[in-house]
């Protein structure tokens, strides 16, 4: 057992924090659980498609203005020549729109859903980012400290969990955007990306708590752990113990949650925007798209599964995965 | 336990406390202006202005008019609108001068649309759920169990609101084999109270059961290779008896306590499928008094579902303490 | 008169017109053609009509009516319903003192007396309308009408800080009317606008000369009501009723039950019917999904109707055309614009610029469903001309074409002008809205302006575009007008005299004596001389003041239950005539 070196990986190749289910796996020491875990999802066929199909989504994100550019056309640009004056397209999908337009404004579609892949990503992986960064510090410093410190903290979990979450991200939205400078006097590019912060917000808001949580719990085993005793014994100050001896021991908790709230935050977004308080015009993006073509699908099916599908595609991907990414870190969930 | 209990108690009213004042904050703190909104978009005068915001107690101190809130919910409280006294009895969360009536009496005619959605669902999720879950735990390992398990999986992970709309949209609309959704009284015709809340109960039930179904059977699962299970095997009891009569009640404890959670947080959680399926409970509540600004609404139905968490969360509690000692350590 | 309840809280009328999807419809003129000559309301009257109604051909008893409404009238009371709908539906309970026959052909109305035995009479000086009053009314609970009821409801109407929503033209023009603030405080009993020397007369005394006073006796504000059941706020739940139907529970926000009214006299009625048992209004409802159900008529739907214009995603599902009743409606749709702050020239540029043909496919109109506007005056209103100025059709692609976008630049250019800047408030919480905004910044950019959009909440943007000095030049409200009564009178001195600027109503914000001198001298005239003028008029301003773009004409085309029989628009109001349905298998 190395004191002196918490930089290396040698904690937690002998203390892993879900120490239980590595040992009962009899792996041959020397790699780490986070190796043994990476090694089993390169195993899993079915993990291994997913991280293509949101690897897929990622790269359209990415490169939606080049493919929009492949294309020839912008999300935003109205064409209502191609609408007639019902406001139903007059062509289906066609070399100049490869996935037809949008009804009444003429807009094109494959633009809007390659643009409409990038909110879904940036806005849940940026939640996942500040939510777990913020539940691990919480839950660190709750599980370490003890006390006052940590009866202050697990009752702020409490409370966060115990809000009706989807009701107050819903109250929250108007709210926050009217402490954050109100949504007066904004031009349209404005507002629409305020909304977005708000709604990253919103969201981390309520996805800190649970990771924090767990974190807590785990510390709480791993604090009266000889490493970290001793750590404690010989003087190393106590954000150096918190963050390079308890938090690379605590890598396993962190993404599974990570990965598994991901695709509940893509839900969530699209969810919002679907109930008119998340993402606006004219940022594009699915949950709006779905909103409004629910009154077409009749005379314009396209309409509404071009977004469908990108999000239940995208969401199943990414739930599929962070199960699988769970499964690798803990096999007994399966059994 | 006495302890325990009032540990418990003491923190769930201090949950409960805090959410009023956070609302509270949020809403009339924040800076948004009830006066204005209420006072309309016609003849709103600077002086009918100034009226409504003393009416509303406005002009006070906000310390003060927390405590008019407060104290409102306990004894009732009167609102004065242009020399009317409109008297808006306890439990008093406010009046909402959009629709000229107490949030109480809009919270009392949307709850029992949200109560029927919820109860509908509770009866589907635990029976299919747990159903589908020891059969799946009672052939562990089996093709079977593995179908089960990652078709619910797959289920599972579309995002729900999709799955209600397409049901909606196709199964009711295009091609109806399903009874349109709406809301009729229990009271009023119980056939068509039924007959409008079965599609979302069926879409509800089908989709979150297979929650309930990997619940239960992973709590059957760990159920089923304890030693008291052995034990009844050892005595020759019949696969039957053990798995239905002795595992299934054991194993159903954890699968209950989520379920008490779970109800409470789908008294919110019921905005899609009210919204989708057009049925006037809170959700669509919350959603027009957003559209409207009619923040008073807002606050109360956040209040109500907030304690109702709390309050369920309390119960599984105690309830857990009384069957498992433990907890009451920690 | 205000439009839908919807309006009240969205952006313009026109967006909010466009953002319940209910674009509306000329009588069914396809192709988008333009007012159809012969359909003009003229403003005549019958004092001499008298009930029952003519009976109609084929016509059955029995049965409930369902009405699915998506938007919710704010009140029933009487004194306090001004917007379309409240008035329609208070007219199945509220008998006024005039009423609107509605001509059984061409659907024209013409002003016959109530409840009063008589139009009025006007005194030599114009100052004191004497109205005779038909005697033997009752009430629903079979206590007989006292003409002091009468004076008491109009006394009541004073009491505006309670009853905030109705109409003011009794405040205006009613002796004392400034002063009086109704029958509620001290020494409310005591107003000398109102007198009942006998019975069976009710007189009004006047401030101001109002020779439209018959037809603003039309309003249910004229209902009578006796004081003793008067509970103010509350007194919507169970007013005093005389017309056919009387209330039966009423759930605000939610839903009214009517059923008969039994001490309903059809001989004293020249005006409604009593076919069916019962009425059950539901608010609130799902636009899309109500329309739908209406169309598909399936079971209890067949007898139900919609009354906003059917949304255009569902035109593919309309199998039977008869399902829709088509018909003018009473208002005109604009884009004002600030001529304090834009200049005439670049008015005449923004005009020339407008995307109307995108912007109408963008807000979802049809031409089906929204005749284009060239006029100020809608065909509804007497004296409507319909003439066409070039550039101001309610058509056309504006700068969306090339050449036109590159005329209106170097216009601007050679005005000095480059850079303009245009603004407007728009709602930043409705799709629509933004979507249009969307359009119009690209398109005014294309022709060399500067757009400036604010975004504000749906719920507000009233607050914004209703102050006339709000820092925008484009949008104001009241960005669309309905007739209060079909008459130029509730038009041009409304909206374009100097003092509409300190009332909150003017369009266009235009301050110039010459204009007022013409407008007053248009509306001293006799009715006839009025209609004669209104047309002129009309002309005038748009081509000389240019204080708005016109952009289409209100008219219904809303879906009805295939069991409905006798369902015919409204044109004073754009809504179904309730009181002459009936089923025909009830």
């Amino acid at each position: 057992m190395s004191i002196g070196s918490p930089d290396s990986t040698v904690g937690v190749e002998d203390h892993p924090a879900s120490a239980e289910p590595v040992r009962a796996a009899t792996v041959a020491h020397g790699k780490s659980p986070t190796r043994i875990a990476m090694d089993r999802l390169r195993k899993d066929k079915l993990a291994m498609t997913c991280v293509g199909i949101v690897l897929f989504f990622i790269l359209i994100a990415v490169f939606a203005p080049l493919l929009a550019k492949l294309e020839g056309q912008t999300y935003g640009a109205f064409h209502t020549e191609l609408v007639d004056e019902f406001g139903y397209p007059t062509s289906g999908p066609n070399a100049q729109h490869w996935l037809g337009v949008e009804p009444k404004t003429g807009r094109d579609n494959f633009a809007r859903w390659v643009y409409g892949a990038r909110p879904s990503l940036i806005v849940a992986f940026a939640a996942t980012l500040f939510g777990t960064i913020v539940g691990v510090v919480a839950g660190l410093l709750a599980g370490f400290l003890g006390g006052w410190t940590d009866r202050v903290i697990s009752w702020i979990i409490d409370f966060v969990l115990s809000l009706p979450y989807l009701l107050f991200a819903i109250a929250l939205v108007p709210i926050v955007e009217s402490m954050r400078g109100g949504s007066f006097n904004l031009t349209p590019e404005e507002q629409a990306s305020t909304r977005f912060y708000v709604l990253i917000f919103v969201l981390s808001f309520f996805g800190w708590a649970g990771l924090a949580r767990i974190i807590r719990g785990e510390v709480l085993s791993l604090r009266e752990r000889e490493f970290v005793l001793a750590a404690k014994a010989i003087g190393v100050p106590t954000r150096q113990v918190l963050f390079k001896e308890l938090l690379p021991n605590l890598v396993a908790p962190i993404v599974i949650s990570a990965s598994l709230s991901l695709p509940a935050y893509v839900t969530a977004e699209a969810g919002l925007s679907f109930l008119g308080v998340g993402l606006v015009e004219p940022i594009p993006s699915w949950g709006q798209t779905i909103a409004v073509a629910t009154n077409w699908f009749k005379a314009y099916p396209l309409f509404l599964w071009l977004p469908v599908i990108g999000i239940t595609a995208l969401v199943l991907a990414m739930a599929l995965l962070g199960d699988a990414v769970r499964d690798a870190f803990d096999p007994k969930t399966r059994r | 336990m006495l302890y325990f209990v009032a540990r418990r108690l003491v923190s769930a009213l201090s949950v409960v406390l805090v959410t009023l004042i956070a609302t509270f904050t949020l809403f009339f703190v924040a800076p948004t202006d009830p006066a204005a909104s209420i006072c309309g978009e016609r003849n709103c005068t600077l002086q009918r202005y100034n009226e409504i915001k003393s009416n509303l107690h406005l002009d006070r101190p906000k310390v003060q008019q927390f405590a008019e809130y407060t104290a409102g919910i306990f004894v009732g409280r009167d609102f004065e609108t242009s020399g009317v006294v409109q008297h808006c009895g306890a439990p008093c969360l406010g009046y909402s001068f959009k629709n000229d009536r107490p949030v109480v009496d809009m919270l009392k005619s949307a709850l029992p649309v949200t109560v029927s959605l919820v109860l509908g669902y509770a009866v589907l999720v635990l029976t299919i759920g747990v159903f589908i879950g020891s059969m799946a735990a009672k052939r562990r390992g089996t093709l079977g169990d593995r179908a089960l398990m990652t078709s619910t999986l797959v289920l599972s992970s579309v995002p729900y609101y999709i799955v209600a709309l397409m049901i909606s949209l196709y199964f009711t609309i295009l091609y109806p084999i399903l009874p349109r959704s709406g809301y009729t009284a229990l009271t009023d015709n119980p056939g068509k109270w039924f007959a409008g809340l079965l599609t979302p109960w069926l879409v509800l039930g089908i989709y979150f059961c297979t929650q309930y179904a990997r619940f239960s059977r992973g709590s059957m699962v760990e159920t089923l290779s304890e030693d008291f299970i052995r034990t009844a095997r050892a005595k020759g009891l019949s696969d039957r008896v053990v798995t239905y009569k002795h595992a299934l009640r054991a194993g159903l404890i954890p699968v209950v306590t989520i379920f008490g959670l779970d109800i409470a947080g789908s008294l919110a959680g019921a905005i899609f499928t009210e919204k989708i399926f057009d049925l006037p409970g809170l959700g669509n509540l919350v959603i027009d008094s957003l559209n409207n600004y009619d923040l008073p609404v807002i606050m109360g139905t956040v209040l109500v579902a907030s304690a109702a968490i709390v309050v369920m969360n309390f119960l599984v509690d105690i309830g857990y303490s009384l069957i498992d000692p433990r907890v009451r350590l920690a | 008169m205000q439009w839908k309840r919807i309006t009240a809280v969205a952006a313009t009328v026109m967006l909010a017109v466009a953002a319940c999807g209910s674009p509306s419809s000329n009588s069914g003129s396809n192709g988008g053609s333009n007012v159809q000559p012969g359909e003009t309301q003229v403003k005549a009257t019958d004092p001499t009509a008298v009930g029952p109604a003519p009976a109609i051909d084929g016509s059955k008893n029995g049965g409930t009516v369902t009405v699915l409404s998506d938007v919710t009238p704010d009140t029933f009371d009487p004194t306090n319903i001004y917007y379309v709908d409240g008035n329609q539906i208070g007219k199945l309970m509220y008998r006024a003192l005039t009423q609107y026959k509605l001509d059984p052909k061409s659907g024209k109305p013409t002003l016959v007396p109530d409840l009063a035995a008589d139009l009025g009479t006007k005194s030599a000086d114009g100052l004191t309308w004497t109205f005779k009053l038909k005697t033997g009314i009752k009430y629903d609970d079979g206590t007989p009408v006292k003409a002091e009821d009468y004076a008491y409801a109009i006394k009541r109407s004073f009491a505006h800080d309670l009853y905030d929503a109705g109409p003011t033209y009794q405040i205006q023009f009613f002796k004392d009317g400034e002063k009086y603030k109704g029958p509620y405080g001290a020494g409310g009993d005591n107003y000398s606008g109102v007198e009942t020397p006998d019975d069976s007369t009710l007189v009004i005394h006047l401030a101001k000369k109002f020779d439209d006073m018959p037809f603003y006796a039309a309003f249910p504000l004229f209902a009578p009501i006796p004081k003793a059941r008067d509970t103010k706020k509350n007194y919507e739940q169970r007013p005093a009723t005389t017309g056919p139907y009387k209330v039966a529970s009423y759930t605000p926000g939610t839903e009214l039950k009517l059923v008969k009214n039994t001490n309903w006299d059809p001989k004293t009625d020249p005006v409604r019917y009593q076919f069916v048992d019962g009425w059950d209004f539901k608010f609130s409802q799902d636009l899309i999904k109500v329309q739908r159900q209406v169309l598909a008529s399936s079971g209890p739907d067949a007898n139900a109707l919609n009354y906003t214009n059917l949304d255009v995603s569902l035109l593919p599902e309309v199998k039977d055309q008869a399902q829709l009743v088509k018909g003018p409606g009473p208002c005109t749709i604009t884009l004002p614009m600030d001529t304090r702050r834009i200049p005439l020239e670049v008015r005449k540029l923004v005009a020339q610029a407008y995307p109307y043909d995108g912007w109408r496919k963008v807000a979802g109109l049809n031409p089906n469903d929204d005749p284009p506007a060239s006029t100020i005056l809608p065909q509804a209103v007497p004296g409507h001309e319909d003439y066409k100025l070039p550039g101001l059709t309610g058509t056309g692609p504006g700068a969306q074409d090339d050449a036109v976008a590159a005329d209106v630049k170097a216009k601007l250019k050679a005005l000095g002008k480059e850079g303009f800047e245009l603004s407007q408030y728009y709602s930043i919480d409705d799709k629509i809205s933004t979507q249009v905004n969307a359009l119009r910044k690209q398109v005014f950019e294309k022709a060399g302006f500067k757009y400036k959009s604010i975004g504000v909440p749906k719920a507000k943007i009233r607050t914004f575009t209703g102050d006339q000095n709000a820092p925008v030049n484009l949008g104001k409200t009241p960005a669309g007008w309905c007739s209060d009564w079909p008459s130029q009178s509730s038009w041009f001195p409304v909206l374009f005299k100097s003092d509409a600027v300190a009332l909150g109503n003017s369009i266009g914000q235009l301050g110039d004596p010459k204009l007022d001198t013409e407008i007053d001298r248009v509306n001293a005239l006799d009715p006839e001389g009025q209609v004669k003028e209104a047309g002129k008029l009309d002309k005038m301003i748009l081509e000389q003041y240019l204080p708005l773009l016109p952009l289409y004409y209100s008219a219904s085309n809303f879906p009805i239950g295939k069991n409905l029989g006798h369902v015919v628009n409204d044109m004073t109001q754009g809504m179904p005539e309730f009181t002459s349905i009936y089923l025909k298998q009830p």
